[in-house]
């Protein structure tokens, strides 16, 4: 089972984006802003991240260049999870080193299609470690 | 000039002409009838003098001569009363007498008939003639009187003197008679004359000074006409400015209302997300726990979410839009490919409503030079509006092209044979938030924001959108854009900033060096404590040292992640301090910037300086160079893979580039070809490769080609560096498969830093890189 780390402060979407994927089989953690996040991310190493942009105390790019400069958790895909639908708040996101985009409100199909991805190889590794 | 009405009989028809004609052409006019008034009355009075002088002339003259044959009258008179008294009482007085009296007759004849006046000297030459023959016959007669010939004497004067006197008298009593006569009409003459002028002056005068009025009236009313139109120009001008600047507030409120919807639009979507995601949380767990029944209800809502998620991102576009924010994306496109692909993606909206969908279209449309995206989203929305409002009924996409003088335009219409729209409505149609009806939300669903949206668009992209319908029997909208959209369109879409940025910490490198520490090594205290309590300021760790000797001690120990060095120092100079730093395995990598009052940048860079700063610094440019390069050497932050392929012909630029990057603290492997290129990368996985497009034997773009097709270099952010001017082509490709270009000359050596940086150290194996 996938481990995902959830960072995001409004609990209503934390709570239901938690439940989402909890329903969708994947184990969840979550955290309530982004030093929270990069701590939760170094302590437990999830699979993947959700990282949503606006956050206090540190915001989503500030933690995502955190995670992505950090050798023990740079390795872990981050998907930047963002209510601002400029273009070129997409180029920020992918600039700190996010892996994936999506905007709010999600869509939830295409996010998990896009986690899937993004956790494949992690399967393969998993495959070769446990044969 | 304006054309007059032929009928100008009453004083409204000449007012109207007067008010007609230009006012420069009309005091044009006015100041000639003034000059020809001026002239005549000149010419009248030079006449009225000519003309009496004339006649007071020709009076003076004939009362003259009149006056000379009255005294050659009297003296006629005389001459006989004196010869007869002689006759009857003869003495030497009364002979001295009478030759006196003929002496004077003969110098007044001679005095009326000079030699000038021809016809009066032949008349007068005769007249003394006669007396001659007179003078001499009286003579004769004295003689014969003294003689006491009294017999003789009577013979005489009956023979020779009575003839000759009686032809003098009659002569001179004519004469004077005529000429007294000549001289009364001469003076009746003058009189006249006078008369005529006495009484035309006045008149010609009070005639003159009424013109004059009038004229000087007319041309009193052009000037103030004129002056009134310069009057009106300069409040028009006024008006004018004074409208530019409401206007320009106008803008400005807009952009506010703009910015304030996009934040809002913004704002709007987190809640929306929650309620999307539990909305389809509740349908599945119904669905899968059996309450089938609850389904229908929470589509509902989610049907209703989708509604106003289209709403607000609608309300974002437009807003973009005229905030200026939009982003133009112009390419070459095929357009027959593009109209192919949204009649088959539109087929099944279509169909809904039992609608046909024709095309009209040329088989090659050629190629056109737009915004796609846009484009595609205008059609969309008119297709899908056609379909929407039409039942049973046709609709035809018709695209053709539009020669015109200046330019190839595209024509796009959309037709459909459904409700159609009133003369009404349709006027107020391409204004947000306005439907045809009220109930046609209710009715048929959408925002009532799509066609304001599709204008908007259609003018971004240099186009236009009209319509023409008929209620209740369809409507035709019409497209019509540049087939070949400037580039500087794009340049000049405005981009403004918005303020909800300005103020978001965006810049997330702030708090990376929050907790970084910097290095300040400088002689100088104040200058020391200027630096230090800005960059605290800044919310950096700051450390000093007083010499170079202590800064190298004190950076063995504390580890910064950035120093700022001075280049003047007693004893240890920056220089010297540079280049121990760059010798200690464990400080070389540390980014160290150099402050100095020397302008020296380039034995900076050559003894591996980061960056350069010329004093007095420039504290903000300080703080965003410590930021930027600060990450780089924080231990912690460092990435594994630390080489960069460089591919640059040029020598001396790759020098200078390869120099600057390993300053940074990165290996770089030079390369001058693009096969050489290849052929290491075959073997090689660089974190990052800086590439130059114009290379000998394989040029950039071919070595993209090579790249793609290894393996394990599939996922090497490329960044191209390049002094080429991209066509649109290449820019596209280049858009798609690399990470950055960067135009030669127009960055700076901090800006491909930051972007080696930024690339290379998020490179992961299962990296997407920005798109």
């Amino acid at each position: 089972m996938h481990k995902i780390l959830v960072v995001e402060d409004d609990f209503m979407n934390r709570e239901m984006i938690s439940q989402r994927l909890t329903w969708e089989g994947y184990e969840v953690i979550v955290a309530e802003d982004g030093a929270h996040g990069v701590a939760r991310a170094i302590t437990e190493h999830p699979d993947l991240v959700l990282m949503d942009m606006g956050l206090p105390i540190m915001d989503g790019w500030q933690a995502t260049r955190r995670l992505k400069s950090a050798s023990a958790t740079r390795t872990i895909p981050v998907i930047a999870l963002t209510a601002f639908a400029l273009s070129d708040d997409r180029q920020r996101c992918f600039r700190v080193g996010c892996d994936e985009y999506e905007t709010k409100p999600v869509d939830f199909p295409r996010l998990l299609s896009k986690m899937q991805q993004l956790l494949q190889p992690v399967i393969l590794k998993e495959d070769y470690s446990s044969s | 000039m304006t054309p007059h009405p032929i009928n100008v009989s009453t004083k409204a028809n000449w007012r109207q002409i007067f008010a007609n004609v230009p006012p420069r052409t009309g005091a044009r006019i006015a100041s000639i009838g003034l000059a020809l008034i001026l002239i005549l009355l000149a010419i009248c009075a030079i006449w009225g003098a000519v003309t009496t002088r004339n006649a007071a002339a020709r009076a003076t003259q004939a009362s003259q001569i009149s006056d000379l044959y009255q005294q050659a009258r009297f003296a006629v008179a005389e001459e006989e009363s004196l010869e007869r008294k002689y006759r009857l009482e003869p003495s030497p007085e009364v002979a001295a007498r009478y030759y006196a009296a003929a002496d004077a007759l003969v110098k007044a004849l001679e005095a009326a008939g000079p030699p000038e006046n021809l016809a009066e000297h032949a008349f007068v030459v005769d007249v003394l003639a006669a007396h001659r023959v007179y003078l001499d016959a009286t003579r004769h007669m004295f003689a014969e009187v003294d003689a006491g010939h009294a017999d003789l004497v009577i013979a005489i004067d009956n023979n020779e003197a009575d003839p000759a006197f009686s032809v003098i008298e009659t002569q001179v009593d004519q004469a004077a008679t005529t000429y007294h006569e000549q001289a009364l009409q001469a003076l009746n003459d003058l009189d006249q004359a006078e008369a005529l002028v006495f009484s035309t002056t006045p008149i010609a005068f009070a005639l003159g000074l009424i013109l004059l009025t009038l004229f000087w009236g007319i041309l009193h009313s052009l000037n103030r006409r004129l002056e009134l139109a310069g009057q009106l120009e300069t409040q028009r001008e006024i008006e004018r400015v004074k409208k530019n600047a409401e206007l320009e507030a106008a803008l400005a409120a807009n952009r506010a209302k703009s910015t304030f919807l996009a934040t809002m639009s913004h704002e709007f979507r987190t809640p929306l997300t929650a309620i999307f995601g539990y909305t389809e949380l509740m349908k599945m767990q119904a669905e899968h726990y059996g309450y089938q029944e609850l389904v229908v209800d929470i589509e509902r809502i989610w049907t209703s979410g989708k509604h106003l998620l289209a709403l607000i991102n609608d309300v974002l576009d437009l807003s973009k839009i005229e905030a200026g924010k939009a982003e133009l994306y112009i390419e070459d496109i095929n357009l027959r490919v593009l109209i192919d692909d949204l009649v088959s993606a539109n087929q099944p909206l279509v169909a809904k409503n039992g609608n046909r969908l024709t095309l009209v279209a040329a088989e090659d449309l050629g190629s056109m030079r737009t915004d796609a995206t846009k484009l595609r989203q205008v059609l969309l929305n008119l297709l899908s509006n056609a379909a929407k409002f039409t039942q049973q009924g046709e609709i035809v996409l018709g695209v053709e092209l539009d020669q015109r003088a200046d330019d190839v335009w595209v024509r796009f219409s959309i037709s459909d044979t459904g409700i159609g729209l009133s003369a009404e409505q349709s006027q107020h149609i391409f204004q947000p938030f306005i439907q045809a009806d009220a109930s046609t939300t209710r009715k048929y669903g959408g925002t009532g924001l799509g066609l304001a949206l599709c204008k908007h668009l259609c003018t971004l992209l240099g186009g236009q959108i009209t319509l023409e319908s008929t209620l209740g029997a369809g409507s035709t909208f019409v497209v019509t854009l540049p087939a070949h959209m400037a580039y500087e369109l794009t340049a000049t879409t405005a981009w403004i900033e918005y303020e909800a940025e300005e103020v978001d910490p965006f810049d997330s490198d702030a708090d990376d060096s929050a907790i970084a520490t910097v290095l300040v090594i400088d002689d100088d205290p104040q200058c020391r404590e200027i630096i230090m309590r800005h960059l605290i300021g800044q919310g950096l760790n700051v450390e000093c040292a007083a010499s170079g000797a202590e800064g190298l001690r004190l950076a063995r120990k504390l580890a910064p992640s950035a120093i700022t060095l001075d280049v003047v120092m007693p004893g240890m100079d920056g220089w010297e301090v540079l280049t121990a730093f760059k010798a200690d395995p464990l400080l070389a990598d540390i980014p160290i910037i150099m402050l100095s009052i020397v302008d020296d940048k380039m034995q900076g860079f050559a003894l591996g300086a980061t960056d350069y700063l010329v004093k007095p610094i420039d504290r903000d440019r300080l703080v965003k160079l410590l930021q930027q390069h600060g990450r780089s050497s924080d231990s912690d932050l460092r990435p594994h893979n630390r080489t960069i392929l460089l591919v640059e012909d040029d020598a001396n630029v790759r020098a200078i580039t390869a120099r600057a990057i390993s300053a940074a603290g990165w290996q770089v492997v030079e390369v001058a070809t693009g096969r050489a290129a290849l052929d290491w990368a075959a073997t090689h996985t660089p974190a990052l490769i800086l590439l130059d497009l114009m290379l000998p034997e394989l040029d950039g773009i071919q070595v993209l080609e090579g790249l793609h097709e290894l393996p394990h270099a599939q996922h090497i952010p490329v960044v191209v560096v390049t002094a080429k001017e991209l066509t649109p082509t290449e820019r596209t490709y280049l858009h798609n498969s690399v990470a950055q270009v960067l135009q030669k000359g127009t960055y700076r050596l901090e800006d491909l830093l930051a972007t080696v940086h930024d690339l290379a150290v998020r490179q992961q194996p299962n990296q997407d890189i920005a798109s």
